[in-house]
């Protein structure tokens, strides 16, 4: 079966944006700030970078704005999930999980994993 | 200070993404970028700038295939799907009519021996492209308008590296093909062509590429001959011959008639569809032009003895000038789309002074 646009695996970027603003409205340095946070310091997202994953989740509806804060006379706009970015973002979570479990699984079987350690 | 001159240069950075994408995030993005700078910071970081120049070139080229997805497009592609179909019909006509009734002034060495099963091919085939894109067998026409592109780079193309001047004359033609085979190819409504044309702008645009093909023929048909014993005067006039001037300024007015109704067939058409048709003209037009100069096709000297080789440069702007062509036309549609239309003016009747 062929995966619509809404069904395709996420990038990396668009994830861990849907998933920094999962428990809190954020705005966009504070979304910078949490995404290197959550990937362990490995995600580093530029403003360019943000700004087109926000665009194109604003515009399928994954997220929305919640509220504008002028602050030092700068425009801070702060983001939210809406109900069907959470949906989307679970969805995300299951398929990650599930091949993870099978990679984790097929490791353990053929003794490739450390002791204890998890893939 | 150093924040103010910073601020001036992302700002420059931002202007090269689209309009639509400044107006909703420029100060916020703007705000992010001067909080994730060092402090002393005058120039933006060559990360950033990368990602920003990226970032923008990519929104604008998402915002450019969005409009491609507007049904003026696709009305658009519809009709010069058919137009296309309809001069590369006359073309081949013209062609024929090349082959049947030479041009008396040719020596007889270099004379055609007359119509080859090729020539017939393209009046046949073509006439069959615009016949099914009419009565709404699009993809029967864009199948025939393929065809006939895979037959000009078989036939035509092959001899690029013997006869160049050949290939190059033939190329408006073969970009003619090109845009009816991918405008043809697109989806569109059955008869939708017709519908946006309606049966005067078809006869029109039929009348203004049938009646050149006429006035060549009547032309070559009446013509006068070479025979040095032929004792009668004949005129002649950019390739038109005749007995008599009135008959060449009877030619003339035909020709003129031929490009009136262009323009009724044009002006006949809805705006948004007429100024995309002249877009996607464009590059065919700029290609024909490019052509007729010695700027790109081959070079011969003025005794015809020896042609001076095609350059890599010339190749390319074989290339670049048609794209040029089509991506300038873009621009100006979207500024004719963008200028906003202005309320008519409020006229108020000025009150008489009170005593």
């Amino acid at each position: 079966m062929l995966l619509g646009m809404t069904d395709s695996p996420m990038r990396e970027p668009t994830f861990l944006v849907l998933t920094a603003l999962a428990e809190t409205p954020q705005h966009g340095y504070a979304v910078i700030e949490d995404v290197l946070r959550i990937s362990d310091g490995q995600v580093r997202l530029r403003a360019g970078t943000l700004y087109a994953v926000l665009d194109r989740l604003r515009a399928d509806g994954l997220i929305e704005v919640d509220r504008e804060e002028v602050v030092q006379s700068r425009l801070r706009r702060y983001y939210r999930l809406t109900a069907l970015g959470a949906a989307r973002l679970a969805d995300e979570v299951a398929r990650l999980r599930r091949n993870a479990d099978a990679a984790n699984r097929r490791l353990r079987r053929a003794g490739l994993l450390p002791q204890g350690g998890t893939a | 200070m150093s924040a103010d001159e910073l601020e001036r240069r992302y700002r420059r950075l931002l202007a090269v993404y689209p309009w639509e994408h400044r107006r909703a995030y420029e100060d916020e993005m703007l705000a992010v970028l001067l909080a994730d700078a060092r402090p002393g910071q005058t120039r933006p970081s060559v990360g950033d700038a990368v990602n920003l120049l990226g970032a923008g070139l990519r929104a604008r080229l998402r915002v450019g295939a969005r409009g491609f997805t507007e049904p003026a497009w696709a009305d658009a592609a519809a009709v010069t799907g058919v137009l296309v179909a309809l001069v590369l019909f006359a073309a081949a006509g013209w062609s024929l009519v090349d082959q049947a009734v030479p041009d008396p002034l040719l020596p007889p060495p270099v004379r055609p021996g007359g119509p080859d099963q090729v020539d017939w091919l393209r009046v046949g085939g073509w006439a069959a492209v615009l016949v099914a894109a009419l009565v709404g067998l699009r993809r029967v026409a864009a199948g025939l308008a393929w065809a006939g592109v895979a037959a000009w780079v078989v036939l035509v193309g092959s001899s690029v590296t013997g006869q160049p001047a050949y290939v190059i004359g033939t190329l408006p033609q073969f970009a003619l093909a090109l845009l009816a085979a991918g405008t043809l190819t697109l989806p569109a409504p059955p008869r939708r062509a017709l519908r946006l044309l309606g049966r005067r702008g078809l006869g029109a645009f039929t009348l203004a590429a049938v009646l050149p093909v006429g006035v060549l023929a009547a032309s070559r048909l009446g013509h006068p001959t070479a025979d040095p014993a032929d004792g009668n005067p004949w005129y002649s006039f950019h390739g038109l011959y005749a007995r008599s001037p009135l008959v060449i300024l009877l030619f003339l007015a035909v020709l003129g008639l031929a490009a009136v109704a262009v323009l009724f067939g044009l002006a006949a058409l809805d705006p948004r569809v007429r100024w995309r048709l002249v877009v996607l003209l464009s590059p065919v037009a700029a290609l024909t032009l490019l052509i007729d100069t010695p700027l790109a096709g081959e070079v011969v000297d003025a005794l015809g003895l020896y042609t001076i080789p095609l350059a890599v440069t010339r190749w390319a702007a074989l290339v670049l000038v048609p794209t040029m062509t089509f991506l300038a036309g873009l621009v100006l549609l979207r500024r004719r789309k963008a200028t906003p239309t202005l309320p008519p003016t409020q006229t108020t009747t000025p009150k008489p002074p009170t005593p």
